[in-house]
């Protein structure tokens, strides 16, 4: 603990707030989440890191992926299962008062980034995912609980497949 | 294209698209967690319970003129269920100010330190730095909101060398040996959060002294764990 002023939290939320969000929605996009449920999830888990500031000791940026994607996973069963989806599958359409802001637009757009990312099969999907994010190989694999060497593995094998994607010119 | 050349090639079309996400998230207004929960608890309820009278009304027309009361009237209710369900001082808004303020200075402490930590017995008289008291739900281990966020300034006016004190006490009810115990394990959880927060382990001396120093009358002042920073004078 220094003995410089104390940090301004607020400020160092809302810095933070503004850089990782975009990147959480769209990590969460990479691993298959639709773009509803990744905007509540990057919201719901910058929130619970707002309250655990100082109680999250590893890397935030991990940290709240890692939330995100729990609470993606508990949102999308719920989903799956939920009165909504059973209503939707008999034929009913709502008539949504507001739209998606553009959100859903935007993930179209890059539709061709985010499916391909999307084939991957799970384990290469996640590790690749963080790694277009930015994470080191160590982060990676203290994140996920595998070796370092899984990860390059992983990732290795998932570049693979992309760039077979790519020359076949089904990823566009 | 080497395995590099596609990485940049990948990361800069990922970097467009969380270009793109960022201009679309950001015409959004501030970020949901600096407003108050219960704020917007209170929205969306009344919202919700609105559609579903809008709904009702547009059904019954003879309906039309009660919604607009009723509506008022489901809303005060809710209003009124969701701020008694924030008794206890929750992670809200109204807690906010407390980070800029320092720990509140009147309370006066139970236990003498010295007994609590033989380590800040070689301090002969030291300095009293602060002292804060964290309110804990009955029969909990959780604390509450502002107690957390007290717990923050405290962690923040310990400096190198400073010894931490940290005493649990519990209402007077059960066995004074399950209180000793119970007392101790607030007492760890406030621990805990100080190590966190960054201040060292060892220099945190923690106690439960159960319900010894409990008030006769008033069970809910009693649930609280008493925090002292020391500074060798």
């Amino acid at each position: 603990m220094s003995e410089d002023e104390p940090p301004d939290r607020e400020a160092d939320f809302r810095r933070f707030h503004r850089q990782e969000y975009p990147l959480i929605i769209a990590f969460l996009c990479h691993l298959g989440f639709s773009h509803h449920i990744a905007d509540e999830a990057a919201s719901e888990a910058l929130e619970e890191l707002y309250w655990s500031w100082f109680d999250v000791c590893t890397s935030r940026r991990m940290w709240v992926r890692t939330t995100a994607k729990r609470v993606a996973v508990r949102k999308a069963k719920a989903e799956r299962g939920g009165p909504l989806n059973r209503l939707l599958d008999k034929g009913f359409r709502p008539q949504l008062e507001h739209d998606d802001s553009g959100l859903g637009e935007v993930v179209e757009r890059h539709g061709g980034l985010v499916r391909a990312i999307n084939s991957l099969p799970t384990s290469q999907r996640e590790a690749f995912a963080l790694h277009v994010d930015g994470f080191t190989a160590k982060e990676i694999a203290a994140a996920l609980a595998i070796a370092e060497r899984t990860v390059h593995h992983r990732i290795q094998r998932a570049r693979t497949t992309l760039r077979a994607l790519v020359a076949s010119g089904e990823e566009k | 294209m080497t395995d590099d050349e596609f990485d940049e090639m990948l990361k800069a079309r990922h970097n467009r698209f969380v270009a793109d996400v960022a201009a679309v998230v950001r015409r959004s207004p501030e970020p949901a967690v600096v407003s108050s929960p219960v704020v917007s608890r209170i929205a969306v309820l009344s919202a919700a319970v609105r559609s579903r009278l809008d709904s009702v009304a547009s059904r019954v027309p003879a309906f039309e003129p009660m919604s607009s009361a009723m509506w008022i009237g489901v809303t005060l209710a809710l209003l009124g269920v969701v701020l008694a369900g924030t008794g206890q001082p929750g992670p809200l808004r109204a807690d906010l100010p407390q980070m800029a303020s320092a720990p509140t200075p009147s309370i006066s402490l139970t236990v003498d330190p010295r007994a609590v930590s033989p380590g800040l017995a070689r301090y002969g008289d030291p300095e009293l730095v602060t002292r804060a008291e964290i309110m804990f739900a009955a029969d909990s281990l959780e604390m509450s909101g502002s107690g957390r966020v007290t717990l923050w300034d405290v962690s923040d006016s310990v400096r190198q060398g400073d010894w931490v004190t940290v005493v649990g006490h519990t209402a007077r009810a059960g066995s004074a040996d399950t209180a000793v115990e119970f007392s101790r394990r607030r007492a760890d959880s406030v621990r805990l959060v100080l190590i966190n927060s960054g201040v060292a382990a060892e220099r945190i001396s923690v106690a439960g002294r159960g319900y010894q120093y409990a008030h006769p009358d008033v069970d809910a002042g009693d649930r609280r764990v008493e925090v002292a920073v020391w500074r060798k004078t």
